[in-house]
């Protein structure tokens, strides 16, 4: 049947099509079940290639991960440093499981590598140094994770907010700063909450004790330590809580907004300090790193089109429960992570080839340890160009991963780095890789959550 | 069916070998250029869904991004084109070299915005114009040598 030219040119087929790639892209939970089973039945050649093709011999058993204890070191160090907590508490590293974004867009829960039965008791307060970084959850089951709900955490709202009244507040923390401006000293106390999505700091001053003394503020960076808290006896004074970041048209002495930006992102956040009744063991309060095993694979290569280059395929020796995400590493550092696993094989996205954002630590001489957030802009020749967020790196060192979900932990060796301006310049490691192997992560509870 | 099973199987390897020809020379244009251009040009219109569906399902394979991603960075250019059938006949070297020069220069755009907006797949470098004028001369052989496959005989519209 001989078509009218406008359902030609313009057919109905072709534009539902996008409307449902738009739909995918909107809610891509909805149709991910459907798209992995379409692409596990589209890469069934690819399958077969591998078992044809799959390199490397499948050793028998696995072996447990070597830590860089450099790192570990470098990294208590910097958590325990100007450390403060409650009296009477000791210190105890958690290491960073997983992350969690809120409604305003940014990491605002962190899921710790230990039960809620192993901190029963803890302090409220989680610290990093000498800064407060948000408070303790602690849920009625034993068995799961610890929770920290950072300050700028906002409750989840689930469904059409139906009830009326007296609305919920939002968790909030007294404040301090010390002006040191010509026309403006003196300390200004005020109530930190969480801020807006369009807000351009993290956390909201409000209920300012001296409103003439902040019209008069100027310039923005003043360090925001905690104020005594009337709620809260446990969380001390003096703890850091950000700069203080002055919004509005301060040089024409209109000053909009205060707001407070944290010190530390947190999503390169990778270990915190817990306060609990009992003091660590006799190798002191180091976080052990995430309790899993390497587990060898083969890897096949497949050629791929720009700007990827390469696609990487990976078969078990025995059918394992691999993760969405799992670290990939092979002569002792990090190849990439799993993409879409099924049973006893995945694709793999190399490191080089990622376009996600990695929580990274960058280990410099001197047991110097920086938190980092940076993505991966350009592979060539065996090096590696990562734009950073944010803060940008001050030393040269070793690059190591930062915690990047369950099966992505701290501590995966990268490669030596430079930073260059806003970015890092990373060499990767030119030896081939003869014993790939992928982390398969213990059930929370054992290892370092005991 | 047998001829769609052998769509949605062999636009993958037509990517293996984009990825092989990638890794040979740097400076051919992408043989999966050549997919999009015979949307445009001479696929039916009733298998425009099914063969971007194939398409990008081999896309999110071998690059990164889900599906729908890569259903909008080939939907959009070849939705933008088809009208031109009016204007121009399928056969015309102009329009074919039109056609690749638009594509070449569109796809990484579209896919930039959409990596920017979505956070999905991965952001790519713009084409030069060099590129772009490659493509404009080689795609269209691509594209003739992938309608030379006997399976895409079926998919080609046979009213002018």
């Amino acid at each position: 049947m001989r078509q009218s030219t406008g359902s030609r040119l313009f057919p109905v087929g072709l534009y539902a099509t996008l409307l449902v790639g738009l739909f995918g892209i909107t809610f891509p939970a909805f149709l991910a079940p459907l798209e992995n089973t379409a692409r596990a039945v589209v890469c069934l050649p690819l399958r077969a290639y591998g078992w044809i093709l799959g390199s490397g011999t499948v050793h028998a058993a696995g072996g447990a991960p070597r830590w860089n204890d450099a790192l570990l070191a470098a990294e208590a160090t910097r958590a325990l440093e100007s450390a403060r907590g409650p009296v009477g508490y000791h210190p105890r590293i958690c290491r960073v499981r997983d992350r969690e974004e809120g409604p305003s867009g940014r990491v605002d829960v962190l899921e710790l590598a230990a039960t809620c039965g192993a901190l029963r008791g803890a302090a409220s307060p989680v610290t990093l140094g000498p800064a407060l970084v948000g408070f303790l959850e602690l849920g009625e089951d034993d068995r799961a994770p610890a929770r920290v709900r950072l300050l700028h955490f906002q409750p989840r709202r689930r469904g059409v907010p139906l009830r009326v009244g007296a609305p919920t507040l939002p968790v909030r923390v007294a404040a301090q700063v010390e002006c040191r401006e010509l026309d403006a000293r003196g300390v200004l106390r005020f109530l930190v909450e969480p801020a807006r999505r369009v807000d351009p700091g993290a956390l909201r001053c409000t209920a300012l004790d001296d409103a003439y003394l902040a019209a008069r503020l100027r310039h923005s960076g003043d360090l925001a330590t905690t104020d005594i808290q009337p709620g809260d006896a446990t969380v001390p004074s003096g703890l850091q809580l950000g700069r203080l970041l002055v919004f509005g048209y301060p040089r024409l002495g209109i000053p909009v907004g205060l707001f407070v930006e944290p010190l530390h992102d947190p999503r390169a956040i990778s270990s915190v300090v817990v306060w609990g009744r009992q003091r660590a063991g006799v190798e002191g309060p180091r976080a052990a790193p995430l309790a899993g095993r390497f587990e060898p694979v083969q890897l096949v290569r497949y050629p791929a089109p720009r700007p990827v280059g390469e696609r990487w395929m990976i078969r078990c020796g025995r059918s394992l429960p691999l993760a969405d995400g799992a670290a990939l590493v092979g002569g002792g550092h990090l190849l990439g992570v799993l993409r879409t696993p099924w049973t006893g094989q995945s694709l793999v996205t190399p490191f080089a080839a990622s376009s996600r954002m990695w929580a990274l630590l960058l280990l410099g001489p001197r047991g110097r340890v920086a938190e980092l957030v940076g993505r991966v802009v350009e592979a060539r020749g065996g090096e590696v160009r990562i734009e950073l967020s944010g803060r940008p790196a001050e030393f040269a060192g070793t690059l190591f991963t930062g915690a990047n979900g369950p099966a992505c932990p701290a501590g995966l060796a990268l490669g030596p780095a430079t930073p260059d301006a806003s970015h890092l310049r990373m060499q990767l490691s030119p030896e081939p890789c003869t014993d790939p192997q992928v982390f398969v992560p213990d059930a929370i509870g054992t290892g370092d959550g005991r | 069916m047998m001829v769609w099973a052998l769509w949605w199987f062999g636009v993958l390897h037509l990517l293996l070998l984009d990825g092989y020809v990638s890794r040979l020379t740097g400076w051919l244009p992408a043989p999966a250029l050549a997919v999009p251009l015979f949307c445009v040009l001479f696929a039916r219109p009733g298998a425009l869904p099914g063969l971007l569906a194939g398409a990008a399902l081999a896309r999110s394979v071998l690059l990164e991004g889900n599906a729908a991603v890569h259903v909008l960075i080939l939907g959009v250019p070849v939705a933008a084109l088809l009208p031109f059938r009016t204007v121009f006949a399928p056969g015309s070297i102009l329009w074919q070299a039109l056609a690749s020069g638009f594509l070449a220069f569109m796809l990484p755009r579209v896919a930039s915005l959409l990596f920017r907006i979505t956070g999905e797949g991965a952001p790519v470098s713009p084409a030069t114009s060099l590129e772009i004028l490659l493509a404009m001369c080689v795609v269209p052989l691509w594209t003739r040598l992938l309608r030379a496959v006997p399976p895409m005989r079926t998919f080609e519209d046979e009213q002018p």
